[in-house]
């Protein structure tokens, strides 16, 4: 009986070890998620996301949204993550009033349109800001104007380090910041990010999540820059 | 010629009747305890792993159906006691609180080897702690599980990193001590 148990183990073992070469060849390429979408509904938000995702609400993704200087006050945030680097933030803040917005030396805005840009710009700036004191080594690769179905917006993109208590165990992660105008008076912070190697593969995920999402009652749209 | 000699003949069957009888009797020996062992445990695991190379999504919970196997052959494999006396639960739960304390089967395993350790120190030898083998065999597997969810991309070494308060992590253990409890309802004796 030794005999079939010491064939056992050895042949497990090659087995073992052959399945385990075969999952790190890098030309075996597989999808980050399954393919299994679900419904998400969390506040003001409702969007369709992958099953490996669960979401949350919490005061942690205000990330200093409320801070007495702060352009914009936060409204609603939802994370949906997979896992401690891999997810999405998605922040509605409405534009606060009582501050003076720009600086007093900036040229006065020509159009409504410029005007729009300018604010898109500060309240975007103002983000960036906050995410460069919520997340460690924050380097910003490319800022540029994109569209979020349909309405202009900015994207910056960056990477940063996930830092653990052991530096030796401190992770790099890839991501970005997308802000877009909803009304005259609110706009949503989409922050997707994702482990280095598996940006690309995560990007149209993240794509498919901001295109289903909704904003339930509450919002108001306008022409001038926002939603259908 | 010695072999010709009829007295070293009888003596040559006697000391494989002795050997046989001590392994009857007090059981087997520690490589024919491992091979026993590692003969059906690595036998679950290649199977786990050709899971989850197949669906990765359902990586963990295959992970924690073959921890729980694995834990029913663990005493039947003879590497370890039945669990039957109060040590074995206060080691089964020392170890379940450290890893849902901590978040992670290296840290909790560590963390209880120090202090069983310490109390062994203290007792003079005294202390025994049989989940010890059972630890070691679970950070084993759960680490081969773990890499491979890794490889294919269905779990980030981020998150198998952190320390954090997470229950859910113990859910794999919880398995394979459930298994140490049931296997041992059928060990024969």
């Amino acid at each position: 009986m030794l005999l079939l148990y010491r064939f056992l183990w050895i042949a497990s073992a090659l087995g073992v070890a052959a399945v385990m070469i075969m999952l790190s060849n890098p030309r075996a390429e597989r999808p980050v998620v399954s393919g299994d979408w679900a419904s998400v509904q969390e506040g003001r938000f409702s969007l369709q996301a992958p099953r490996e995702f669960r979401a949350y609400r919490d005061a942690l993704t205000q990330m200093g949204m409320n801070k007495p200087n702060s352009p914009v006050q936060l409204q609603d945030a939802v994370r949906i993550e997979r896992g401690a680097r891999t997810g999405m933030k998605i922040t509605l803040v409405t534009l606060r009033t009582d501050l003076q917005m720009g600086s007093d030396d900036a040229p006065a805005a020509a159009t409504p349109d410029q005007n729009a840009a300018r604010t898109l710009q500060q309240i975007h700036t103002a983000q960036l800001s906050n995410l460069r004191e919520a997340y460690a080594d924050l380097k910003e690769t490319q800022t540029r104007p994109t569209r979020v179905q349909g309405a202009p917006a900015l994207r910056t993109d960056f990477t940063f380090t996930l830092t653990h208590w052991v530096p030796l165990f401190n992770t790099p992660a890839q991501g970005y910041l997308i802000t877009v105008p909803v009304s005259q008076s609110e706009a949503l912070h989409i922050i997707a990010y994702s482990p280095p190697h598996q940006f690309q593969q995560y990007q149209p995920v993240y794509e498919r999540m901001v295109n289903t999402l909704k904003l339930n009652a509450g919002a108001t749209t306008t022409a001038s820059g926002g939603w259908e | 010629m010695m072999h010709n000699n009829p007295l070293y003949e009888a003596a040559e069957e006697a000391k494989k009747s002795v050997k046989f009888l001590y392994e009857v009797n007090t059981g087997y020996t520690l490589t024919a305890k491992l091979e026993r062992f590692f003969g059906v445990g690595l036998l679950l695991a290649l199977l786990n792993l050709i899971f989850i190379a197949w669906r990765p999504d359902w990586g963990v919970w295959s992970s924690v159906a073959t921890l729980f196997f694995i834990g029913v052959w663990l005493p039947n494999s003879y590497l370890i006691d039945r669990l039957e006396d109060l040590a074995g639960y206060r080691d089964l739960f020392a170890l379940t609180l450290l890893h849902g304390v901590l978040g992670n089967p290296v840290a909790a395993f560590v963390v209880y080897g120090l202090f069983a350790l310490l109390f062994w120190a203290i007792s003079r030898g005294e202390q025994s702690n049989p989940a010890a083998i059972l630890a070691l065999v679970y950070v084993g597997f759960r680490g081969m599980f773990d890499g491979a969810l890794m490889l294919t991309g269905a779990l980030d070494i981020a998150d198998w990193l952190r320390f954090q308060v997470d229950f859910m992590s113990t859910l794999p253990f919880l398995a394979i001590g459930f298994g140490w409890f049931v296997g041992s309802l059928f060990r024969n004796d």
